[in-house]
């Protein structure tokens, strides 16, 4: 008999919050990681959301469990099919949807609550993106929020705008890149001390780059660059070291303060290339600009695509996600995008692009449409 | 004229009755170069060749390629890998078309055709055929194009203008079980339909639906699993390679977790309410549906479905609902996907030759 249990998976938020908190102050949170992850799924077996299923397969008892990495991890792809919830639809507070369709159905979150979520991104975007400054110009390559309301990424931009904001730009509009607004933002905001950031997924800089032709929009001093990629169809492909390069010259920055993010709308959390922390000299043990930082409350571990087995550090596999601050829907998820891990982080290789192409059968990457890596939000 | 096509058409057809013949020395040496050129198993090569070669083509089926094909003065044909078998319908069609006809293989595919045309006992015939690694069709001729839709594209958009193109791309079958279908029967008829070239053909069923209730796809998919079960060990699985695996480990979690999985060796049957697609490799998803969302759940993939296989009654209403979202279809009784008759191409997603430019905007 599966049940959810309101109170249960309250004091579960209350207490990944303080662990991100405890963690994030350098103390050692009452709770270890594993110890909470295991709760968490223990709490989602309960609750019948399917996961239970999956333990079922591999014979496992949830409350036995003792590591984290032991929690069978639910597939993406079950996301775009099957709702991935503990709680009933009516309990949702806000339903995140991916950009990408998968025959004709796309991929989602259902936020029970949405504070975990909102405070895990503010700490670790703070930490990872603007560790200097209280207040910046906020210039986002994205529609608005309020228009496109199922955007995860739309979510946490209109909320680090609305915190940290000293001035917030949406610059698309209608489905186009508005480069005069972009512009105009710019030329406000270089008076003023607060720093500028722009920041938006990587189609959409590839057409601010398209439009802006040789022309250059200097950031200022402190000006900054958050980029999530992926491209998805929407704009020409561009590899991510000329991307980046591209970015720092347009923008006439260094290139580690280009930062690219990795979240996916499946995950609550984000991990971040470590390069502007570097440049800040707060001293990130990896500052490779191709090495990302996940917050303490994330794992990511390079797993077997076959075997789904964690493999040695330094080895290509795919990513298999463990995120506290998914409490009401899998606090383990298996991605198809490719990584290594590496001392502080992880690389990310790109989706795995399935099988290669034999025969006149049908790759199912070639009927999903999906190629680019599906880590990234629109 | 036309007795001049079927002449041609019908060497090609006496080459491949030789070939299927184990116990000519072509066919031992095809069998041979197939099995070391992989993937598919022993078994798998044998059964290909004895059961999936049009070898007994109808004077009705012949009259219907030829008309089918056109004329064109010379054809220029590009094979894609792995269906080896394919290579008779694609060199049929071209020989029904033209009296000059230039093939370039796919790298990992060469030993059938080149086995093929070598095994014409018909010289004049043999000799309208080359062998080429380019591509260089002048305007006014013919290209006909087999493989992945990242081919056509890449092709296409070399071609000169004045080129007509038979683009034929890439593809799967889906299986369609009405509500006059007795499930046993269906089940060991798709199994047929799923074994041979272990799912890599644009014919082979990689979805079945079933009109009814969720407990008759369980059905269905329990008899289906245990079909495959038993044909596995007359005709094993040929090698996966490890991006196949890995899609099949997140096939059968996504079914454990949303449905229920039957593995059976290396392939499975999943069933689960939501539309799968699963990976090449004996892999099978079964959903209960009815007409209405037939319709909804197909409209997406109307483009890379290639052959229907049904069972039942053409009046049972997911049988008619599908059939007519699927207008532009191969359709087939279940057991008999992959042996069409050799009545022309069993992709008929397109049905005239088109520009460069057309197949582009096809495959974008």
């Amino acid at each position: 008999m599966s049940s959810f249990d309101v109170a249960r998976s309250d004091h579960l938020h209350d207490r990944v919050r303080a662990f991100i908190d405890q963690s994030m102050k350098g103390e050692t949170p009452r709770d270890t990681f594993d110890a909470l992850a295991v709760e968490i799924a223990v709490h989602q077996a309960a609750s019948g959301s399917g996961v239970e299923r999956l333990f079922a397969a591999r014979n496992l008892e949830p409350s036995r469990l003792r590591e984290a990495s032991s929690i069978p991890a639910v597939p993406t792809d079950v996301f775009k099919v099957h709702r991935v919830a503990c709680h009933a639809p009516e309990l949702d507070r806000t339903v995140f949807f991916t950009s990408g369709t998968t025959v004709g159905t796309q991929g989602r979150l259902h936020l029970r609550r949405t504070g975990t979520y909102r405070h895990a991104a503010r700490v670790w975007g703070r930490h990872m993106l603007f560790p200097d400054a209280l207040r910046l110009h906020w210039i986002l390559l994205a529609p608005p929020y309020a228009s496109h309301p199922s955007s995860s990424l739309g979510f946490m931009l209109d909320d680090f705008g609305g915190t940290f904001g000293a001035s917030v730009t949406w610059a698309v509009h209608n489905d186009r890149l508005e480069l005069d607004a972009v512009l105009a933002a710019v030329e406000r905001a270089r008076s003023d001390a607060a720093p500028i950031i722009v920041a938006g997924a990587s189609f959409a800089f590839v057409h601010l780059l398209d439009d802006l032709g040789t022309r250059t929009i200097p950031l200022g001093e402190r000006g900054r660059v958050m980029q999530t990629g992926g491209f998805k169809g929407r704009s020409r492909e561009v590899d991510a070291t000329t991307l980046r390069r591209s970015l720092a010259s347009a923008f006439e920055l260094p290139v580690e303060l280009v930062v690219a993010e990795y979240g996916m709308t499946e995950l609550g959390s984000q991990a971040y290339e470590g390069c502007l922390r570097k440049a800040l000299q707060l001293g990130e043990p990896q500052s490779s600009p191709d090495v990302f930082l996940a917050p303490p409350w994330m794992r990511v571990h390079a797993v077997d695509p076959v075997s789904l087995e964690q493999i040695p550090p330094g080895q290509t596999g795919i990513a298999r996600i463990e995120d506290l601050t998914n409490v009401d829907s899998a606090v383990a998820v298996q991605t198809a995008d490719r990584v290594q891990c590496c001392e502080g982080g992880f690389r990310l290789l790109g989706r795995a692009a399935g099988a290669p192409p034999r025969g006149c059968s049908i790759g199912v990457d070639e009927i999903l449409g999906q190629l680019s890596p599906e880590g990234f939000e629109p | 004229m036309t007795q001049h096509a079927r002449r041609r058409v019908m060497a090609l057809v006496c080459a491949a009755q030789t070939l299927a013949d184990p116990n000519t020395q072509q066919g031992k040496e095809i069998r041979e170069a197939l099995i070391a050129q992989g993937p598919l198993s022993p078994a798998g090569v044998n059964l290909a060749l004895r059961e999936h070669l049009e070898l007994h083509p109808t004077e009705s089926e012949l009259d219907t390629l030829i008309d089918v094909a056109g004329r064109a003065p010379h054809v220029h044909v590009v094979l894609s890998a792995n269906v080896f078998v394919g290579a008779l319908r694609a060199l049929a069609l071209a020989l029904a078309s033209s009296t000059q006809v230039t093939v370039r293989m796919s790298r990992r595919e060469a030993a059938f055709p080149r086995a093929l045309v070598a095994a014409i006992d018909d010289s004049t015939v043999a000799d309208c055929v080359s062998f080429t690694d380019s591509l260089n069709p002048g305007p006014g001729e013919e290209v006909h194009l087999y493989g992945h839709d990242t081919t056509m594209r890449a092709i296409a958009s070399r071609l000169p203008s004045g080129v007509l193109v038979r683009p034929h791309g890439s593809g799967m079958g889906i299986a369609v079980i009405g509500a006059s279908a007795d499930v046993v029967d269906a089940a060991e008829a798709i199994a047929d339909d799923v074994v041979p070239f272990d799912q890599r053909g644009c014919l082979s069923p990689r979805i079945v639906m079933v009109e009814g209730d969720h407990q008759r796809a369980i059905g269905l998919a329990r008899t289906l699993a245990e079909a495959l079960d038993e044909r596995r060990k007359r005709v094993p699985v040929g090698f996966l390679d490890p991006d196949e695996l890995a899609e099949r480990t997140r096939f059968r979690d996504t079914c454990r977790m949303i449905g229920d999985l039957y593995e059976v060796g290396e392939g499975s049957v999943g069933v689960a309410r939501a539309l799968l697609i699963p990976p090449v490799g004996r892999n099978v998803h079964v959903l209960s549906c009815g007409p209405n969302e037939a319709a909804e759940l197909l409209r997406p993939l109307t483009r890379a479905i290639a052959t229907v296989g049904v069972a039942g009654d053409a009046h049972d209403p997911l049988v008619a609902t599908v059939l007519s979202t699927l207008s532009r279809v191969r359709v087939s009784p279940v057991g008999k996907m992959q042996k069409p008759p050799l009545d022309g191409p069993v992709d008929r997603r397109v049905s005239e030759p088109v520009t460069p430019a057309a197949v582009i905007g096809m495959y974008r």
